[in-house]
């Protein structure tokens, strides 16, 4: 899999989603969304590590880097230990994380939580999206499960970071965005109808700018851009139907917020695609309930020691 | 002010807002016991699902143990504008099942 994304011919750039977004929203909503901050030196480094020829014959390099950087490090091995994957309290170095969880998920891992610290702190407009997306991750694991896929962590990693577009609104647009969050609630819209009625623009339209900006990688980039219309992920379309779907079971489930109240469509193509049936949703969102409560426990454990 | 709740997903830390009484009528643990891991890990065992405990504010809305109607309502409303929609009703049937079943075994009923 390539670590990082090679936009297709007929692909829009980073410029050219900006323009089309610019055309729609006001030019101070622009400029903030551009102020956004950079990713880390030390994480762009790891990334071009990642991504060398003979990468996985040096995991231990690797796991070197990560462990110069201790917040890295502790996050990293806090969520391969979490009962999300299933090994709790047993990887106790970054190497065996590497070695569990294979270079392509590391760095989903190390793109994910320094998204997280990067909105960590800052004032929010959506309360319990945290949990939606951290649910979401579970959700997606469970549905993978179930439905026999390969790389399940793969599929939580993207599943993860699915709302990166109301991250950044909520962080740069907070009045705003704390606005459109409220009139979705009073209209009993859903959020994604109400920003386009409110900003000119979707959350994951800025997610899938956001996602070219940042050259996060194409396993995660796409679901993240497509989550809504999986089936246009092209090669993608598996893990982007997997993330949708999920999205949609832990809402149905009501944990966390997603910024409204009411369910979004699930689209008929996703459904087919995965060649769900009643049945495999029931099994799938037993196993979510199972492992959410369990990853519950798990994150208050960890509060309190 | 008391909450109920679950405890098997209960943050450590919290304080009893009421005492743990056994069925044979003997205070397992009295009223103002900040609770340990290892005391919810023996509730739990022992078959005491929920407890009350003072509402300190950072309770998660997943320790907090539901009211089941006022759940089924809120899922009933999520769903109804997409209740034509025979996947939407998969799902909504799917997360009902589901959820009641775990409240029946976290419950005891």
């Amino acid at each position: 899999m390539a670590l990082f994304r090679k936009p297709a011919v007929d692909e829009p750039t980073e410029d050219a989603l900006l323009d089309d977004i610019g055309r729609r929203m006001l030019k101070r909503r622009v400029d903030a969304l551009k102020s956004l901050p950079t990713f880390p030196e030390s994480v762009l480094r790891l990334n071009r590590l990642l991504s060398e020829d003979g990468a996985k014959e040096s995991l231990q390099k690797i796991a070197g880097v990560i462990e110069t950087d201790p917040v890295l490090c502790a996050r990293i091995l806090r969520l391969v230990n979490s009962a999300f994957y299933g090994v709790s309290g047993a990887i106790i170095t970054v190497f065996d994380a590497l070695l569990m969880l294979g270079l392509d998920v590391v760095k989903g891992l190390v793109v994910s939580t320094t998204v997280s610290d990067m909105f960590s702190g800052r004032g929010s407009a959506l309360d319990g999206l945290w949990e939606h997306s951290y649910g979401c991750a579970i959700a997606a694991g469970a549905l993978g499960r179930t439905l026999g896929m390969s790389r399940c962590e793969e599929l939580s990693a993207a599943a993860l970071m699915h709302d990166l577009g109301k991250m950044v609104l909520a962080s740069q647009l907070t009045d705003e965005y704390r606005a459109v969050v409220a009139q979705a609630v009073a209209d009993g819209r859903t959020i994604r109808e109400t920003e386009a009625k409110m900003l000119g623009v979707t959350h994951d339209e800025i997610g899938h700018w956001l996602v070219l900006r940042w050259k996060l990688p194409v396993a995660i980039a796409e679901p993240i851009a497509r989550h809504h219309e999986p089936m246009k992920a092209g090669k993608y379309a598996d893990t982007a139907s997997v993330v949708h779907v999920a999205d949609l079971m832990i809402r149905g489930y009501g944990f966390g917020f997603a910024g409204d109240r009411i369910m979004p469509m699930l689209d008929e193509g996703a459904w087919r695609h995965l060649s769900l049936n009643p049945d495999k949703l029931r099994t799938a969102v037993r196993r979510m309930q199972d492992d959410l409560h369990a990853a519950m426990n798990h994150v208050n454990t960890l509060q309190t020691t | 002010m008391a909450v109920r709740v679950l405890t098997q997903v209960a943050r450590p830390g919290v304080r009893l807002a009421n005492p743990v009484i056994m069925p044979d009528g003997k205070v397992l643990l009295g009223r103002g016991t900040v609770l340990a891991a290892r005391h919810l890990a023996v509730l739990h065992d022992l078959g005491v699902k929920v407890v009350e405990v003072e509402d300190d504010g950072r309770l998660g809305a997943w320790e907090i143990a539901p009211q089941t109607d006022a759940w089924l309502a809120a899922l009933d409303a999520r769903f109804l504008p997409v209740s034509h929609d025979r996947r939407m009703v998969a799902l909504r049937d799917a997360v009902k099942d589901v959820y009641l079943d775990y409240l029946r075994r976290s419950e005891g009923r």
